[in-house]
């Protein structure tokens, strides 16, 4: 009897425990269990979201060196280019005032030359008159007159 | 009428048959009754130098060395 009443006891306590105590830790226990796998996957999805961060930045780094690379190196390209190209039109402007600076001297040497040949020849003109006209004699004289007037004749 | 004048400068003192072959020369140009006027100038070296009307006929030794320099 005493048996029966224990079990009865037992079954009675069994049954309030089940319902009242255990049921309710089982649903705060299997909450928090929630709670966590979802904390778990919540960061496990945020360091997820960090790599594939961290990637696309390596990955934006690495292009933007890449495309400042190119950009120095164009820019290189276009530097050297532009100094060939001021290079050669200093060079052109050198040669040709060179050149106007030598057909200058070359003008004025021409012109020098002219002036000292006119000069030459008007001072040997002048010499000539004044030797024949101390040189020749009055006969001679004469006689050239005499040949000049028999051309008008 | 006036009379037309010939201007004529020589070197030195013309004889009279070149004073005579210049005059007929200033007929030959001009026609008759021209006055020729002559003078000496010493500047001419040889030869005589004759101006007609504004034209000019050289034939001075001065001349023909200006138009000898003149060509070189």
């Amino acid at each position: 009897m005493q048996v029966l009443f224990q079990a009865v006891n037992f079954g009675v306590i069994f049954f309030v425990l089940t319902k009242f105590l255990y049921k309710p830790i089982q649903k705060v226990l299997d909450e928090r269990a929630l709670k966590i796998n979802d904390g778990l996957k919540a960061a496990e999805a945020n360091l997820k979201a960090q790599s594939d961060l961290e990637e696309t930045k390596k990955k934006a780094v690495a292009k933007a060196r890449r495309e400042a690379a190119k950009l120095v190196s164009a820019a290189e390209v276009t530097a050297k280019a532009k100094a060939a190209e001021v290079l050669k039109k200093a060079r052109a402007e050198a040669k040709k005032e060179a050149e106007g600076i030598v057909n200058s001297a070359k003008a004025s040497l021409k012109d020098q030359e002219k002036k000292m040949a006119s000069s030459l020849k008007d001072l040997t003109i002048a010499t000539t008159k004044k030797l024949l006209s101390d040189s020749l004699s009055a006969k001679e004289i004469t006689s050239i007159t005499n040949s000049m007037v028999k051309k008008l004749a | 009428m006036v009379k037309q004048k010939a201007q004529l400068r020589v070197a030195n003192q013309l004889s009279a048959s070149n004073l005579k072959t210049i005059s007929k020369f200033v007929e030959k140009q001009v026609g008759k009754g021209t006055e020729l006027v002559v003078k000496i100038d010493q500047q001419l070296i040889a030869g005589f130098k004759l101006t007609i009307n504004g034209v000019e006929y050289d034939h001075s030794l001065s001349g023909s060395l200006e138009r000898l320099a003149q060509v070189i």
